[in-house]
Protein backbone atom coordinates (compact mmCIF):
# COMPACT_ATOMS: atom_id res chain seq x y z
CA UNK A 1 0.00 0.00 0.00
CA UNK A 2 2.93 2.34 0.69
CA UNK A 3 4.72 1.21 -2.28
CA UNK A 4 1.19 2.26 -4.51
CA UNK A 5 1.13 5.66 -2.79
CA UNK A 6 5.07 6.54 -3.75
CA UNK A 7 4.32 5.39 -6.94
CA UNK A 8 1.17 7.41 -7.19
CA UNK A 9 3.33 10.54 -5.92
CA UNK A 10 6.53 9.57 -8.22
CA UNK A 11 4.15 9.69 -10.92
CA UNK A 12 2.06 12.71 -10.01
CA UNK A 13 5.17 14.93 -9.88
CA UNK A 14 7.01 13.29 -12.80
CA UNK A 15 3.59 14.04 -15.27
CA UNK A 16 0.72 16.01 -13.73
CA UNK A 17 2.26 19.45 -15.60
CA UNK A 18 2.11 17.99 -18.56
CA UNK A 19 -1.08 16.20 -18.10
CA UNK A 20 -2.74 19.90 -16.72
CA UNK A 21 -1.20 21.35 -20.43
CA UNK A 22 -2.73 18.86 -22.17
CA UNK A 23 -6.50 19.11 -20.60
CA UNK A 24 -6.50 23.08 -21.10
CA UNK A 25 -5.68 22.35 -24.86
CA UNK A 26 -8.07 19.26 -24.92
CA UNK A 27 -11.23 20.90 -22.98
CA UNK A 28 -10.70 24.23 -23.97
CA UNK A 29 -10.86 25.41 -20.08
CA UNK A 30 -8.73 27.28 -18.09
CA UNK A 31 -10.19 25.77 -14.76
CA UNK A 32 -8.85 21.87 -14.62
CA UNK A 33 -7.02 21.62 -11.66
CA UNK A 34 -9.78 19.23 -10.37
CA UNK A 35 -9.79 17.60 -13.90
CA UNK A 36 -5.87 16.70 -13.38
CA UNK A 37 -7.09 15.48 -9.70
CA UNK A 38 -9.49 13.52 -11.17
CA UNK A 39 -6.89 11.93 -13.53
CA UNK A 40 -5.01 10.37 -10.85
CA UNK A 41 -7.90 9.80 -8.25
CA UNK A 42 -8.89 7.26 -11.16
CA UNK A 43 -4.82 6.02 -11.50
CA UNK A 44 -5.61 4.75 -7.92
CA UNK A 45 -8.30 3.25 -7.96
CA UNK A 46 -6.81 1.62 -11.56
CA UNK A 47 -3.71 0.67 -10.03
CA UNK A 48 -4.86 -2.85 -8.86
CA UNK A 49 -5.23 -3.71 -12.62
CA UNK A 50 -2.68 -1.49 -13.67
CA UNK A 51 -0.72 -4.66 -15.50
CA UNK A 52 2.77 -2.25 -16.61
CA UNK A 53 1.95 -3.33 -20.52
CA UNK A 54 1.95 0.47 -21.01
CA UNK A 55 4.53 2.91 -19.70
CA UNK A 56 2.55 5.05 -16.66
CA UNK A 57 3.09 8.13 -18.85
CA UNK A 58 0.83 6.97 -21.97
CA UNK A 59 -1.80 5.42 -19.00
CA UNK A 60 -1.99 8.83 -17.35
CA UNK A 61 -2.37 10.42 -20.54
CA UNK A 62 -5.06 7.78 -21.81
CA UNK A 63 -6.51 8.15 -18.74
CA UNK A 64 -6.90 12.53 -19.10
CA UNK A 65 -8.50 11.62 -22.05
CA UNK A 66 -11.02 9.94 -20.59
CA UNK A 67 -11.58 12.27 -17.70
CA UNK A 68 -11.29 15.44 -20.67
CA UNK A 69 -14.28 13.55 -22.95
CA UNK A 70 -16.48 13.01 -20.15
CA UNK A 71 -15.90 16.77 -19.00
CA UNK A 72 -16.30 18.03 -22.51
CA UNK A 73 -19.98 16.24 -22.45
CA UNK A 74 -20.51 17.74 -19.12
CA UNK A 75 -19.93 21.19 -20.12
CA UNK A 76 -21.95 20.59 -23.28
CA UNK A 77 -24.77 18.76 -21.24
CA UNK A 78 -24.81 22.17 -18.90
CA UNK A 79 -24.82 24.23 -21.93
CA UNK A 80 -27.70 22.68 -23.83
CA UNK A 81 -29.95 23.04 -20.14
CA UNK A 82 -29.22 26.89 -21.05
CA UNK A 83 -29.92 27.52 -24.59
CA UNK A 84 -30.99 25.21 -27.25
CA UNK A 85 -28.03 24.80 -29.55
CA UNK A 86 -27.13 21.88 -31.93
CA UNK A 87 -23.58 20.89 -32.69
CA UNK A 88 -20.96 18.32 -32.03
CA UNK A 89 -20.64 17.10 -28.53
CA UNK A 90 -17.31 16.31 -28.51
CA UNK A 91 -16.55 19.59 -29.58
CA UNK A 92 -15.27 21.56 -26.51
CA UNK A 93 -16.14 25.50 -26.34
CA UNK A 94 -13.31 27.63 -25.62
CA UNK A 95 -14.32 29.60 -22.64
CA UNK A 96 -10.27 30.89 -22.16
CA UNK A 97 -9.22 34.47 -22.62
CA UNK A 98 -6.48 34.75 -25.00
CA UNK A 99 -4.12 35.73 -21.77
CA UNK A 100 -5.25 32.53 -19.84
CA UNK A 101 -3.22 30.49 -22.37
CA UNK A 102 -0.66 33.27 -22.75
CA UNK A 103 -1.64 33.77 -26.54
CA UNK A 104 0.08 37.19 -26.77
CA UNK A 105 -0.17 36.53 -30.33
CA UNK A 106 -2.71 37.17 -32.55
CA UNK A 107 -1.48 34.02 -34.72
CA UNK A 108 -1.46 31.78 -31.58
CA UNK A 109 -5.17 32.09 -31.00
CA UNK A 110 -6.34 31.71 -34.41
CA UNK A 111 -4.12 28.82 -34.18
CA UNK A 112 -5.80 27.62 -31.59
CA UNK A 113 -9.44 28.46 -32.67
CA UNK A 114 -8.60 26.19 -35.70
CA UNK A 115 -7.50 23.18 -33.77
CA UNK A 116 -10.96 23.39 -31.44
CA UNK A 117 -12.94 23.26 -34.16
CA UNK A 118 -11.73 20.47 -36.01
CA UNK A 119 -13.21 16.85 -35.48
CA UNK A 120 -12.01 15.02 -32.40
CA UNK A 121 -9.79 12.48 -34.18
CA UNK A 122 -7.58 15.31 -35.38
CA UNK A 123 -7.64 17.42 -32.38
CA UNK A 124 -6.39 14.56 -30.31
CA UNK A 125 -3.57 13.56 -32.32
CA UNK A 126 -2.50 17.71 -33.17
CA UNK A 127 -2.89 18.06 -29.26
CA UNK A 128 -0.73 14.75 -28.56
CA UNK A 129 1.80 15.06 -30.89
CA UNK A 130 1.66 18.25 -32.13
CA UNK A 131 1.20 20.53 -29.15
CA UNK A 132 2.94 17.99 -26.47
CA UNK A 133 5.51 16.41 -28.64
CA UNK A 134 4.57 13.04 -27.50
CA UNK A 135 6.21 10.54 -30.32
CA UNK A 136 3.79 8.61 -32.79
CA UNK A 137 4.78 5.22 -30.05
CA UNK A 138 3.19 7.19 -27.27
CA UNK A 139 0.37 8.80 -29.06
CA UNK A 140 -0.34 5.17 -30.49
CA UNK A 141 -0.85 3.92 -27.13
CA UNK A 142 -2.97 6.98 -25.72
CA UNK A 143 -5.32 6.34 -28.42
CA UNK A 144 -5.17 2.69 -29.31
CA UNK A 145 -4.43 3.33 -33.11
CA UNK A 146 -1.22 1.46 -34.51
CA UNK A 147 0.72 3.59 -35.35
CA UNK A 148 0.58 4.17 -39.16
CA UNK A 149 -3.10 5.37 -38.47
CA UNK A 150 -1.39 7.98 -35.91
CA UNK A 151 0.91 9.38 -38.75
CA UNK A 152 -1.67 8.99 -41.19
CA UNK A 153 -4.16 10.77 -39.30
CA UNK A 154 -1.47 13.42 -38.18
CA UNK A 155 -0.97 14.66 -41.65
CA UNK A 156 -4.52 15.00 -42.25
CA UNK A 157 -5.05 16.84 -39.26
CA UNK A 158 -2.31 19.12 -40.04
CA UNK A 159 -4.17 19.40 -43.53
CA UNK A 160 -7.32 20.49 -42.09
CA UNK A 161 -5.97 22.66 -39.77
CA UNK A 162 -3.51 24.70 -42.41
CA UNK A 163 -7.26 25.00 -44.11
CA UNK A 164 -9.54 26.16 -41.42
CA UNK A 165 -6.54 28.65 -40.26
CA UNK A 166 -6.04 30.21 -43.41
CA UNK A 167 -10.35 30.36 -43.53
CA UNK A 168 -10.00 32.46 -39.97
CA UNK A 169 -6.67 34.67 -40.82
CA UNK A 170 -8.69 36.17 -43.62
CA UNK B 1 12.57 16.10 -51.66
CA UNK B 2 9.87 17.71 -49.92
CA UNK B 3 6.91 20.08 -51.51
CA UNK B 4 5.60 23.40 -50.68
CA UNK B 5 2.91 21.33 -48.37
CA UNK B 6 5.32 19.60 -46.40
CA UNK B 7 7.51 22.73 -46.24
CA UNK B 8 4.10 24.55 -44.48
CA UNK B 9 3.52 21.68 -42.66
CA UNK B 10 6.77 22.07 -40.83
CA UNK B 11 6.08 25.79 -40.11
CA UNK B 12 2.78 24.72 -38.82
CA UNK B 13 4.12 22.08 -36.78
CA UNK B 14 6.93 24.59 -35.43
CA UNK B 15 3.98 26.81 -34.71
CA UNK B 16 2.31 24.18 -32.73
CA UNK B 17 5.41 23.02 -30.70
CA UNK B 18 5.56 27.25 -29.95
CA UNK B 19 1.91 27.17 -28.18
CA UNK B 20 2.92 27.83 -24.43
CA UNK B 21 2.41 26.20 -21.29
CA UNK B 22 -0.30 27.50 -19.48
CA UNK B 23 0.48 28.81 -16.09
CA UNK B 24 0.26 25.43 -13.43
CA UNK B 25 1.36 26.61 -10.19
CA UNK B 26 3.54 24.35 -7.50
CA UNK B 27 1.09 25.89 -4.74
CA UNK B 28 -1.83 24.42 -7.01
CA UNK B 29 0.30 21.37 -7.81
CA UNK B 30 0.78 20.93 -3.75
CA UNK B 31 -2.70 21.38 -3.30
CA UNK B 32 -3.55 18.57 -5.27
CA UNK B 33 -0.62 15.87 -4.07
CA UNK B 34 -1.73 16.91 -0.89
CA UNK B 35 -5.52 15.89 -1.77
CA UNK B 36 -4.62 12.74 -3.02
CA UNK B 37 -1.77 11.29 -0.69
CA UNK B 38 -5.03 11.50 1.88
CA UNK B 39 -7.60 9.93 -0.13
CA UNK B 40 -4.63 7.08 -0.57
CA UNK B 41 -4.62 6.90 3.10
CA UNK B 42 -8.13 7.00 3.83
CA UNK B 43 -8.95 4.22 1.22
CA UNK B 44 -5.62 2.16 3.09
CA UNK B 45 -7.66 2.64 6.01
CA UNK B 46 -10.72 1.50 4.67
CA UNK B 47 -9.12 -1.57 3.19
CA UNK B 48 -7.72 -2.46 6.60
CA UNK B 49 -10.91 -2.83 7.91
CA UNK B 50 -12.49 -3.61 4.67
CA UNK B 51 -10.45 -7.58 4.36
CA UNK B 52 -11.41 -8.64 8.05
CA UNK B 53 -14.76 -7.48 7.84
CA UNK B 54 -15.07 -9.73 4.20
CA UNK B 55 -13.28 -12.71 6.28
CA UNK B 56 -15.88 -12.51 9.06
CA UNK B 57 -18.33 -12.25 6.49
CA UNK B 58 -17.55 -15.58 4.60
CA UNK B 59 -17.03 -16.90 8.00
CA UNK B 60 -20.73 -16.25 9.23
CA UNK B 61 -21.57 -16.97 5.61
CA UNK B 62 -19.98 -20.77 6.03
CA UNK B 63 -21.56 -21.15 9.85
CA UNK B 64 -25.16 -19.80 8.23
CA UNK B 65 -24.59 -23.28 5.49
CA UNK B 66 -23.50 -25.27 8.69
CA UNK B 67 -26.48 -24.18 10.37
CA UNK B 68 -28.94 -24.65 7.36
CA UNK B 69 -27.43 -27.69 6.65
CA UNK B 70 -27.95 -29.13 10.25
CA UNK B 71 -31.55 -28.00 10.57
CA UNK B 72 -32.18 -29.27 7.13
CA UNK B 73 -30.65 -32.86 6.88
CA UNK B 74 -29.42 -34.00 10.46
CA UNK B 75 -32.96 -34.91 11.34
CA UNK B 76 -32.98 -36.93 7.90
CA UNK B 77 -29.96 -38.67 9.42
CA UNK B 78 -30.94 -39.20 12.89
CA UNK B 79 -34.61 -40.46 12.30
CA UNK B 80 -35.30 -44.05 13.84
CA UNK B 81 -34.29 -47.23 11.31
CA UNK B 82 -36.95 -47.20 9.03
CA UNK B 83 -34.92 -46.26 5.70
CA UNK B 84 -33.45 -48.54 3.72
CA UNK B 85 -29.86 -46.86 4.32
CA UNK B 86 -30.16 -47.09 7.87
CA UNK B 87 -27.70 -49.85 9.85
CA UNK B 88 -29.94 -52.24 11.04
CA UNK B 89 -27.93 -52.16 14.62
CA UNK B 90 -29.34 -48.32 15.01
CA UNK B 91 -32.13 -46.81 15.60
CA UNK B 92 -35.39 -47.54 18.03
CA UNK B 93 -35.11 -50.93 19.69
CA UNK B 94 -38.49 -50.97 21.22
CA UNK B 95 -40.45 -54.41 20.80
CA UNK B 96 -42.75 -54.36 18.07
CA UNK B 97 -44.57 -57.63 16.26
CA UNK B 98 -45.62 -55.46 13.35
CA UNK B 99 -44.14 -53.20 11.12
CA UNK B 100 -46.41 -50.22 9.93
CA UNK B 101 -46.10 -47.25 7.28
CA UNK B 102 -48.30 -44.22 7.04
CA UNK B 103 -50.30 -46.03 10.13
CA UNK B 104 -51.26 -48.93 7.95
CA UNK B 105 -49.52 -52.34 9.26
CA UNK B 106 -47.45 -53.78 6.18
CA UNK B 107 -46.72 -57.01 8.11
CA UNK B 108 -46.86 -58.57 11.60
CA UNK B 109 -44.91 -61.78 13.07
CA UNK B 110 -46.13 -63.96 16.04
CA UNK B 111 -43.00 -66.17 17.12
CA UNK B 112 -43.49 -69.18 19.11
CA UNK B 113 -44.69 -67.83 22.53
CA UNK B 114 -41.51 -70.08 24.50
CA UNK B 115 -38.98 -68.13 22.02
CA UNK B 116 -35.75 -68.72 23.39
CA UNK B 117 -31.78 -68.31 21.95
CA UNK B 118 -30.23 -71.90 21.26
CA UNK B 119 -32.95 -73.88 19.59
CA UNK B 120 -34.83 -73.64 16.73
CA UNK B 121 -38.41 -71.43 16.63
CA UNK B 122 -41.34 -71.22 14.51
CA UNK B 123 -42.81 -67.80 13.42
CA UNK B 124 -45.63 -66.74 10.85
CA UNK B 125 -45.17 -64.02 9.63
CA UNK B 126 -48.57 -62.09 7.88
CA UNK B 127 -48.08 -59.84 4.80
CA UNK B 128 -50.91 -57.52 4.65
CA UNK B 129 -50.28 -55.74 1.05
CA UNK B 130 -51.84 -57.43 -1.83
CA UNK B 131 -50.53 -60.20 -3.25
CA UNK B 132 -48.71 -58.60 -6.10
CA UNK B 133 -46.31 -56.38 -4.03
CA UNK B 134 -44.48 -59.87 -3.13
CA UNK B 135 -45.47 -61.79 -6.31
CA UNK B 136 -41.99 -62.53 -8.47
CA UNK B 137 -39.65 -61.36 -5.96
CA UNK B 138 -37.37 -62.80 -3.49
CA UNK B 139 -37.52 -62.18 0.10
CA UNK B 140 -34.98 -63.08 2.70
CA UNK B 141 -35.33 -62.24 6.76
CA UNK B 142 -32.06 -61.19 8.62
CA UNK B 143 -32.06 -61.03 12.27
CA UNK B 144 -29.48 -58.48 14.00
CA UNK B 145 -28.55 -58.79 17.60
CA UNK B 146 -28.62 -55.34 19.02
CA UNK B 147 -25.85 -56.17 21.60
CA UNK B 148 -23.26 -57.45 19.36
CA UNK B 149 -24.16 -56.38 15.86
CA UNK B 150 -24.25 -60.24 15.05
CA UNK B 151 -25.94 -60.93 11.84
CA UNK B 152 -28.19 -63.98 11.08
CA UNK B 153 -29.93 -65.23 7.68
CA UNK B 154 -33.09 -66.37 9.42
CA UNK B 155 -34.63 -67.08 5.84
CA UNK B 156 -32.32 -66.93 2.73
CA UNK B 157 -33.99 -65.43 -0.43
CA UNK B 158 -36.97 -67.35 -1.41
CA UNK B 159 -39.06 -66.36 -4.54
CA UNK B 160 -42.43 -65.99 -4.35
CA UNK B 161 -44.60 -67.42 -6.54
CA UNK B 162 -47.67 -68.10 -4.86
CA UNK B 163 -49.88 -66.54 -1.83
CA UNK B 164 -50.37 -68.69 1.24
CA UNK B 165 -52.37 -71.83 0.97
CA UNK B 166 -55.69 -70.74 1.30
CA UNK B 167 -55.37 -67.00 1.14
CA UNK B 168 -55.52 -63.74 -1.41
CA UNK B 169 -51.79 -62.57 -0.17
CA UNK B 170 -49.01 -63.89 1.67
CA UNK B 171 -50.72 -63.90 5.11
CA UNK B 172 -48.91 -67.02 6.41
CA UNK B 173 -45.30 -67.28 5.70
CA UNK B 174 -43.72 -69.55 8.38
CA UNK B 175 -40.50 -70.02 8.55
CA UNK B 176 -37.90 -71.85 11.42
CA UNK B 177 -34.60 -70.55 12.68
CA UNK B 178 -32.54 -70.78 16.15
CA UNK B 179 -30.78 -67.43 17.16
CA UNK B 180 -27.73 -68.09 19.43
CA UNK B 181 -28.14 -65.24 21.66
CA UNK B 182 -30.86 -63.75 24.10
CA UNK B 183 -31.57 -60.34 23.77
CA UNK B 184 -33.43 -57.94 21.52
CA UNK B 185 -33.15 -58.81 18.16
CA UNK B 186 -34.56 -56.98 14.87
CA UNK B 187 -35.62 -59.11 12.11
CA UNK B 188 -35.62 -57.17 9.03
CA UNK B 189 -37.36 -57.84 5.86
CA UNK B 190 -36.24 -57.76 2.20
CA UNK B 191 -37.66 -57.90 -1.24
CA UNK B 192 -35.19 -58.25 -3.99
CA UNK B 193 -32.26 -56.90 -1.71
CA UNK B 194 -34.54 -53.53 -0.52
CA UNK B 195 -35.49 -53.38 2.89
CA UNK B 196 -39.10 -53.87 3.41
CA UNK B 197 -39.66 -53.46 6.91
CA UNK B 198 -38.57 -54.79 10.36
CA UNK B 199 -39.98 -55.79 13.65
CA UNK B 200 -38.21 -56.09 16.91
CA UNK B 201 -38.65 -59.19 19.09
CA UNK B 202 -36.92 -60.07 22.64
CA UNK B 203 -35.80 -63.49 22.97
CA UNK B 204 -35.21 -65.02 26.02
CA UNK B 205 -32.69 -67.64 26.96
CA UNK B 206 -30.03 -68.51 29.76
Amino acid sequence: METDKNKISEWFYMYSTDIYHYLIYFTGSHDVEDLVQEVFYRAIKGLDSYDGRAVPKTWLFGIARHVGIDEIRKQKRLHLKHTLSFGNEDEPKLDMTPEDLCLISEKQEILYKAILSLKKNYRDVLILRGIKDLTVTEVSDILGWNENKVRITFHRALKALQKVKGRLSQ
Amino acid sequence: MKNQNDHNFDELIDELGSLPDPDYTKQAQDNIHHNLMHDMDKKNKDNKWKLPVKKIGLGMVGLLAVLLFSILYLPYFQQPFSGENESPTEGDWEVSTEYTEDDKVLFDVSPDPNLTSGKPFGYTFSFKEQFETYEGKELAVYAYHKTSGEKITAVQPTLISEPSPGYQTLERFTATFDLPSKGLWRYVVELDGIRYGDVVLQVGGD
